[in-house]
C-alpha cells in the first residue's frame, strides 16, 4: 500500500469533465489529483470514438456561432479550431457542432494537463473505496502495481456513472432499462471517399437502407447507423445505435456490455460489406477501426442539492447559483432508430451548482454526464462542450471549499460565467 | 377524429412527437433538411410514416424529393392512401 501526498481536490475520470475540473481547480491554485482508469485522457471521446462536441455554442441558427460557456469551455473550443485548421464549427439544422478528432482532444488535453505543475495525474487506476476521514477524504485506488491511499479534502465525480455515489452510500439514481438511452457501437474507415459525406449521399444511403432491411439484405438492427466524414482528418465515422436487449439493458452489467459491444462488432462488419460492395465511395475502404469501448449514453446519475429538469431547460429557468449554460437540445435515443429532439425556448438554460453538488457530504461535487438532471435534462447536458463547463465550475467552487468557502451560493459569486 | 384532420396536419403531428418540434407556422415547402432532420432521423421518419398511415413505402416511393417538405410527403402519403383506397 503507497501513500500518495494529500491534496486538496481529487477529481475521478479524466473525460470532458475531469479533464475541466482538473485544470480549474489547479489554476486556482490548489493541488490536484486526476485518477483515470484507462490509460488516456477524453473519456467517451478517446475511448468510444465520440467525434463531435456538442453544446459549445448558443442555440441560434441565425446568428454566426456564439460560444455558451466562458472558461474551459471557450478554449477548448480555440484550441480544437486551431489544431483541426477548421474555420468554424459545422451547421446541423438549428444547432452549431464542432469537429474533432479523440486523438486530437486527448493530446490538447494532455498539454493542457502537463502546464499545470499542481496536477497529479494517475493512468491506468480505479478508484476502488472512499472513506471519511479527518481532513476531509481517504481514497483507495488501484494502479497496476499497487494499491493507494490518498486523503483530500474535496472530491469531483466525473466518473460519469456517480461512482462516488456508490462508494459513499450517497444518492444516485439509474433510468429505468426500457428508458435508458441506447447505447452505440462506433467504429472508422480509412480510406473513403469524400463523397460519402455529401447529404445527398447521406439521404440515399438512408433510403437505401430501409430498402434493403425490407428485401432481407441488412438485417433491421442497420436503422441505428449513421456516418460522418470528419473534415479533419478523412476518417468515417460510423457509429451505430443498438437495441441493446431492450428492457434488460443495464450499463452497469458487464456481460451486458460485453454482449452490445460483440453485436455492434457483428453489424459493424455487415454494414461495411454492404457500403463496400454497393458504393465506390467505399470501394477503397480500409479494415474497421473499433472502439475500445462501448459508447454508453446513460448510466448513473447524483441527486444532489438540486435536480434540474426538463422544464428548467426548455423554459429557461434562471437561478442565483447559475454557474454554466446548457445549449444542446435534450436529444433523447431511447430506440436504436433515432433521436428525438426537444429544444430549448431560448438560446441557453442555466445550470445551478446545486446541481453539481451533494446533498448528503460536505466537499463533493459532480460534473459531466452524472450531475444532479432527470432524464431528459440529462440528454441535454451530458455532451461534450456543456461537461467541459460543469467541470470547470466544479473545479473552482471545489477549489474554493478547500479554502474554506462551503455555500454554494456564495462560492457560485466567485465564478465567472 | 384524428383521421379527420387533413393529412399534411397528421403527417407534422407525427414528426413533431417522434423527431422534433417543428415550427407552427413552418410553411408547407419548407426544407425539413434545413430544420435538422439528418438521414438517420429519415430512416426513423419513414417508419413512423408507415405506422401512422398504415402504408409502406416500395423502392419508387424512397427518392429524396419525396421527403423534401411536409407538403411533397403528404401528397405522397395521399398517393399512397388512395392506391390503398377499394
Ligand atoms: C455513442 C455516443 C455518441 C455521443 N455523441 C456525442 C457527440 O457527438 N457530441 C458530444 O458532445 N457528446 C456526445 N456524446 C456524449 C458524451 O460523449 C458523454 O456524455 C461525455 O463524454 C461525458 O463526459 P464525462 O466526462 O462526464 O464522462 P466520460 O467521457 O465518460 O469520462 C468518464 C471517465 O471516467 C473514468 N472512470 C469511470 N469510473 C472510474 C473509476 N472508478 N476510477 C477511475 N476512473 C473512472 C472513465 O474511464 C472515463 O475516462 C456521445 C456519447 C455516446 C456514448
Amino acid at each position: 500500500m503507497q501513500k500518495d501526498s494529500p491534496v486538496d481536490v481529487t477529481v475521478i475520470g479524466g473525460g470532458s469533465a475531469g479533464i475541466a475540473a482538473a485544470l480549474a481547480a489547479a489554476r486556482k491554485g490548489v493541488r490536484v489529483m486526476l485518477i483515470e482508469r484507462s490509460e488516456t485522457l477524453g473519456g467517451m471521446s478517446a475511448l468510444a470514438n465520440v467525434n463531435t462536441f456538442c453544446g459549445l455554442y448558443r442555440q441560434n441558427e441565425k446568428a454566426p456561432p456564439q460560444l455558451a460557456n466562458k472558461g474551459i469551455a471557450s478554449e477548448f473550443a480555440q484550441l480544437i479550431l486551431k489544431d483541426s485548421e477548421l474555420t468554424g464549427p459545422t451547421r446541423m439544422g438549428k444547432v452549431y457542432v464542432l469537429p474533432h478528432t479523440p486523438k486530437n482532444f486527448s493530446k490538447i488535453a494532455r498539454n493542457l494537463i502537463a502546464a499545470e505543475p499542481l496536477i497529479n495525474c494517475a493512468f491506468l487506476s480505479s478508484c476502488e473505496a472512499i472513506e471519511k476521514s479527518s481532513t476531509g477524504y481517504c481514497i483507495h485506488y488501484e494502479s497496476p502495481q499497487k494499491r493507494h491511499q490518498i486523503e483530500t479534502k474535496s472530491i469531483i465525480d466525473c466518473s460519469a456513472n456517480a461512482c462516488v455515489a456508490g462508494l459513499l452510500g450517497g444518492h444516485r439514481v439509474q433510468e429505468s432499462s426500457n428508458k435508458l438511452q441506447r447505447p452505440s457501437y462506433v467504429f472508422s474507415l480509412t480510406g473513403v471517399s469524400s463523397k460519402a459525406g455529401s447529404d445527398h449521399f447521406k439521404i440515399q444511403l438512408s433510403l437505401d437502407i430501409v430498402h434493403a432491411i425490407r428485401q432481407k439484405k441488412l438485417p433491421e438492427a442497420i436503422m441505428g447507423a449513421s456516418l460522418r466524414i470528419s473534415p479533419i482528418d478523412d476518417l468515417c465515422f460510423i457509429s451505430i445505435d443498438l437495441e441493446a436487449s431492450r428492457d434488460q439493458w443495464n450499463p452497469n452489467d458487464p456481460t451486458a456490455v460485453a454482449s452490445s459491444l460483440s453485436a455492434g462488432a457483428k453489424l459493424a462488419e455487415t454494414f461495411t460489406d454492404f457500403l463496400k460492395a454497393h458504393y465506390p465511395a467505399f470501394h477503397e475502404a480500409g479494415p474497421i477501426q473499433p472502439p475500445k469501448q462501448l459508447g454508453i449514453r446513460e448510466s448513473y446519475r447524483w441527486v444532489g442539492q438540486y435536480e434540474l429538469t426538463k422544464e428548467d431547460l426548455i423554459h429557461g429557468k434562471s437561478f442565483e447559483d447559475t454557474v454554466a449554460f446548457a445549449s444542446w437540445p435534450m436529444e433523447l435515443r431511447e430506440t436504436h432508430r433515432g433521436a428525438k429532439f426537444t429544444f430549448f425556448k431560448n438560446e441557453v438554460a442555466s445550470i445551478p451548482l446545486r446541481c453539481l453538488t451533494s446533498k448528503e457530504f460536505k466537499g463533493i461535487y459532480f460534473a459531466g454526464r452524472c450531475i444532479s438532471a432527470d432524464h431528459e435534462a440529462s440528454a441535454s447536458t451530458r455532451v461534450m462542450g456543456t461537461c467541459l463547463a460543469t467541470g470547470d465550475a466544479t473545479g473552482q467552487a471545489a477549489a474554493a471549499f478547500s479554502r474554506g468557502i462551503s455555500d454554494p451560493y456564495e462560492q457560485a459569486s466567485m465564478i465567472n460565467t | 377524429m384524428e383521421d379527420d384532420l387533413p393529412i399534411s396536419h397528421r403527417v407534422k403531428k407525427a414528426f413533431s412527437s417522434n423527431l422534433f418540434e417543428l415550427p407552427e407556422d413552418l410553411p408547407l415547402d419548407s426544407d425539413i433538411f434545413e430544420e435538422g432532420l439528418d438521414s438517420m432521423g429519415l430512416m426513423q421518419l419513414i417508419l413512423v410514416l408507415e405506422n401512422e398511415f398504415e402504408i409502406s413505402f416500395e423502392v419508387n416511393d424512397l427518392a429524396k424529393e419525396n421527403f423534401q417538405n411536409i407538403g411533397s410527403i403528404s401528397a405522397l402519403v395521399t398517393r399512397k392512401l388512395n392506391h390503398l383506397a377499394p
